[in-house]
């Protein structure tokens, strides 16, 4: 490749543009194996150790300050354990939300990280859930059902040593067959594994009842129906402590799994500047400490920036946690100017697509070496190096992208990548309340926060508020509540609505919204009859409910999934000065406020605002000017996203006329029904006694592509 | 968080310490001292700050530095010299020693001694372990008396002056690293504006030791989140010549 065809290929594409490592299940950039190799060695040691001894107690900390490589370095151990050198698998915990269920909260994203395929370019591809059941299989439940069977019988089994993973090819019938046997032998194997679990790890092989096992085994607490089918006990009574207990037993029973088959888990907790309270921060610790002295075969390892360990957390967390963790302490280093060298040449030589790079054309080496050799970070680095080539290349200094606009794009790809792998992000109540209170905290300007009153987490502990919003002037001495549920148990669904009902029995004027991912189930009548009926008297007695469904849901857990990644610095921004800069709190703050405007969270706000200014009846002045500009088309389209989160897809015309943006009530609602009558492919208009019903036909959802 | 300050808290009494601690950071310079007696202390201080702190023509140097001690912070601290009370920068007593052998050279142990606010048994355990260890060696006059000198500079050579443009000695990175530890605590990470504010040095001064120690690699700098500090505190800490801010620094290891 000559100079001139070097350049084009760098006008093309600048491969110093990016600065973040992103997601850390891809290794996105080359990786020079020099920097920080030290963390990197020392991390790999412990897990061989583990490996070598499961029974093994140990932590790792890893302290580095913005841009120093600690995403890069997870890419990089994952890797490692992908080459199964040595064999190992993976989990990434981001911060927790709700240190009332810590335990409930480890067992679940360690489960949906088992979840996930091992090899990322695999969809579908098996996970390491797979290989641990296969293991069970292969290793003890089948060898021990060959020794009654014949020599053909032998031979699968030896082809099945092979490769284990074979094992879920087999039919459905025979697994079956296995699955009483392997229950016995986990239960004698394993004395103080439930017999829950190991059903639900059986239950696990057959793909009818897999999801229901791995709901199980994350902890949820499922509905009677499934839990019968799974053979396992119920869970809906059990208490909050019960729970935590149960979460606590089955990372226990997988440890010892994982021991005797000689898997160690790597399990890296991220972002760790999102712990905002004392209690999360102590909840962190109990963590860690619960896997390094009662789970075998896990390595817990904790990335946190350098200062906020030493002056926040360290000082918060058990001596007995700390300790272990200092054992086992590495601090990411800046680069020398050689390693900083080597990292420019692996992004050019992979631009270039060449197997080996002897120069850095166009950069002027010696040059290079004089600003590498003050010691900057990796990021410091890829900074310089993208200003530099921007000059050479005679680009302007940096892309006029504003914080905004760099916020945006960010949140689109975060909301795609959540659309797209929808079980690496399953309904989490701490994660929407995150999301809601971000957006209420900043997205409401002063004349609508004036309006909405102030939002806050209930002063007194209840079980089933997320947020109070507290007395607007228009309504004095109302009180709002938010109530989010994730709950798939009828009876905990029933109950969080009872309190719905109650607060807005207690004040005519108190309103209640009701938020619930469409993904936990809600079945229709004759189904959930009691919670069904308790729904119709929730929004009889003017509760609101919303169902957000897959794709509102993707913008509330991208929205708390993006303040993670401002909170730890991770958006950047190209700089005119020092090369690039992270985004700050402040500007995702003005994003929230003026950048989401058109996104599906909005609509809690706009219930919010009709709730807080007249139960929903009246709509502030600016709405109504903006309802006259509304079409038909809009409107119908808006009235279909309401009626699809309603039981029976029905609700009366004056329900939908009150929860659309624009003037409908009143008279509006008859311009509302000539819309809906207007679109009669899509709506069925039902005349009842006293008012109009409109429903949303089966069909054109079908026509949609939608199950129904 | 450690060490942080209000913005906008400078008024009255509030701004003793850093006026104190300027006037004394420009006679050390001055006099190319890590010392100043009370007295020149005394009258090298704006006459509104002397009415603050109670100060008199008549007032004797033992009330004043009672008056003064309890504004002189970390980085300063009374001691008694040959004749007078002294404020003395907060260094060990070989410190002390090594620093003015290094300033002047080929002085004999008594002129040394006579040159430092230290009482006989702490100046002579303080030179002879330095002897011992070989930071100091000695060389003998015609007189047969012992010329004291450190360790790199030729016996006799003139004493060097202490620019600022000049490298980093020594000393001043001895006096980082210490201050470093002292105001770590233990901890790896260290705010930069601490630092600052422990030594007391002019600005310029403490900048290009910064920046010398990070070239050398025996400390590396790290940005870190800037929004909870206060305006004084990201002034404190350290910008370089591209502008990137940072805040706090390691001691490196290798």
């Amino acid at each position: 490749m000559d100079r001139e065809e070097k350049l084009r290929v760098l006008r093309r594409k600048n491969p110093f543009v990016s600065v973040s490592a992103g997601d850390p299940w891809e290794l996105a950039y080359p990786d020079v194996e020099e920097v920080n190799l030290e963390p990197f060695e020392g991390l790999s040691a412990l897990i061989r150790e583990i490996a070598d001894n499961p029974g093994t107690n140990c932590a790792g900390l890893v302290l580095g300050e913005v841009g120093s490589g600690k995403t890069h370095l997870i890419s990089r151990l994952l890797e490692l354990g992908r080459r199964g050198d040595p064999p190992f698998v993976f989990a990434y915990v981001q911060p927790l939300e709700d240190p009332e269920q810590t335990f409930r909260y480890l067992l679940r994203e360690t489960v949906i990280n088992l979840c996930r395929p091992l090899h990322q370019d695999q969809k579908g591809g098996s996970s390491a859930l797979d290989l641990l059941v296969s293991r069970i299989l292969v290793g003890d439940v089948l060898n021990e059902s060959v020794r009654a069977e014949g020599e053909r019988a032998r031979k699968t089994l030896q082809c099945l040593r092979r490769d284990p993973l074979r094992v879920f090819s087999m039919g459905r019938e025979r697994l079956s067959r296995l699955q009483r046997r392997g229950v016995a032998f986990l239960r004698r194997s394993f004395g103080d594994m439930s017999g829950d679990m190991a059903r639900a790890l059986f239950a696990y092989v057959d793909p009818e009842t897999r999801a229901d096992a791995v709901n199980w085994l994350k902890g949820a607490v499922l509905d009677d129906e499934d839990a019968e089918r799974l053979r396992v006990q119920s869970r809906s009574e059990y208490s909050g402590a019960a729970l935590e207990q149960e979460a606590r037993d089955v990372l226990a029973g997988l440890g010892r799994l994982l021991a005797r088959y000689r898997i160690p888990l790597l399990t890296c907790f991220d972002r760790l500047e999102n712990l905002e309270t004392p209690e999360q921060i102590r909840a962190q610790g109990k963590m860690v400490e619960f896997l390094v002295d009662s789970v075998r075969s896990v390595l817990p390892v904790i990335f946190a920036r350098g200062l906020q360990w030493e002056e926040t957390m360290r000082d918060q967390l058990n001596q007995h946690v700390v300790s272990r963790l200092e054992a086992n302490q590495f601090v990411l280093a800046n680069c020398t100017p050689e390693q900083a060298l080597a990292l420019v040449c692996e992004r050019l030589r992979i631009a270039f697509g060449m197997k080996v790079l002897d120069h850095l054309y166009p950069f002027d080496e010696d040059e290079l070496r004089e600003v590498f050799s003050v010691g900057l970070s990796p990021r410091e680095v890829i900074a310089q190096a993208n200003r530099k080539l921007r000059s050479i290349l005679r680009e302007e200094p940096a892309q006029a992208e504003s914080a905004e606009d760099r916020l945006r794009r960010e949140f689109k790809s975060q909301v795609q990548a959540v659309r797209g792998d929808p079980d690496s992000h399953p309904p989490d109540r701490g994660r929407l309340r995150r999301a809601l209170e971000l957006y209420l905290g900043n997205g409401l300007e002063d004349g609508k926060a004036a309006r909405a009153g102030s939002v806050a987490r209930p002063a007194k502990k209840d079980k089933y508020v997320d947020l109070e919003v507290l007395r607007s002037q228009e309504r004095k001495g109302a009180k709002g509540l938010m109530i989010i549920d994730t709950e798939l148990h009828h009876a905990s669904v029933r109950a969080a609505l009872k309190r719905g009902v109650q607060h807005l029995e207690k004040n005519p004027k108190n309103f209640v919204l009701y938020i619930r991912d469409s993904r936990c189930a809600f079945p229709e009548p004759p189904k959930w009859k009691a919670t069904n009926e308790m729904l119709e008297t929730f929004r009889a007695k003017g509760g609101i409910a919303l169902f957000l469904d897959p794709e509102q849901a993707a913008e509330w857990y991208a929205l708390a999934l993006l303040a993670y990644a401002v909170r730890e610095g991770d958006i950047s921004l190209p700089d005119s000065g020092s090369g690039s800069r992270s985004v700050s709190w402040s500007e995702f703050k003005d994003f929230i406020n003026s950048g989401l405007r058109d996104d599906g969270i909005e609509r809690v706000a706009e219930q919010l605002r009709k709730l807080a200014h007249g139960g929903g009846r009246e709509i502030p002045q600016a709405h109504r000017e903006q309802g006259g500009d509304i079409d038909a088309e809009q409107t119908a389209d808006a009235a279909a996203r309401i009626l699809r989160d309603r039981p029976m897809y029905m609700a009366s015309v004056s329900e939908v006329a009150a929860e659309l943006p624009g003037d409908f009530s009143g008279r509006g609602q008859e311009r509302l029904l000539r819309i809906l009558k207007g679109d009669p492919d899509r709506f069925e208009i039902v005349q009842a006694r006293d008012a109009s019903l409109v429903k949303l036909k089966r069909e054109w959802l079908h026509e949609q592509g939608e199950r129904v | 968080m450690a060490g942080q300050k209000k913005a906008g808290d400078h008024s009255g009494t509030q701004d003793i310490p850093a006026k104190l601690r300027e006037r004394i950071e420009r006679g050390l310079e001055r006099t190319e001292r890590d010392y100043l007696t009370v007295p020149q202390l005394v009258r090298s201080l704006p006459k509104r700050l002397r009415n603050t702190l109670g100060i008199e023509g008549e007032t004797k140097p033992g009330s004043i530095a009672e008056r003064i001690g309890p504004y002189l912070g970390v980085g300063f601290r009374i001691r008694k010299g040959q004749r007078s009370l002294c404020v003395c920068r907060t260094i060990s007593e070989e410190e002390l020693v090594f620093r003015e052998a290094a300033r002047r050279p080929g002085l004999t142990s008594k002129q040394l001694k006579a040159k430092l606010p230290l009482k006989e048994s702490e100046f002579l355990p303080a030179l002879n372990s330095l002897l011992q260890r070989g930071d100091l060696f000695c060389t003998l006059n015609r007189e047969h008396r012992p010329l004291v000198t450190p360790v790199g500079q030729p016996a006799g050579a003139p004493v060097r002056e202490e620019e600022d443009q000049g490298p980093m000695t020594r000393e001043e990175r001895n006096a980082f690293h210490k201050a470093y530890e002292t105001v770590g605590s233990g901890r790896r990470f260290v705010r930069i504006h601490l630092i600052r504010e422990h030594l007391q040095w002019p600005r310029e001064r403490f900048d290009r030791i910064l920046a010398e120690l990070r070239r050398n690699f025996e400390v590396q700098l790290h940005g870190g989140d800037p929004s909870s500090m206060t305006e004084t505190e990201i002034r404190d800490s350290y910008k370089d010549e591209q502008g990137r801010l940072y805040i706090a620094l390691t001691w490196s290891e290798r």
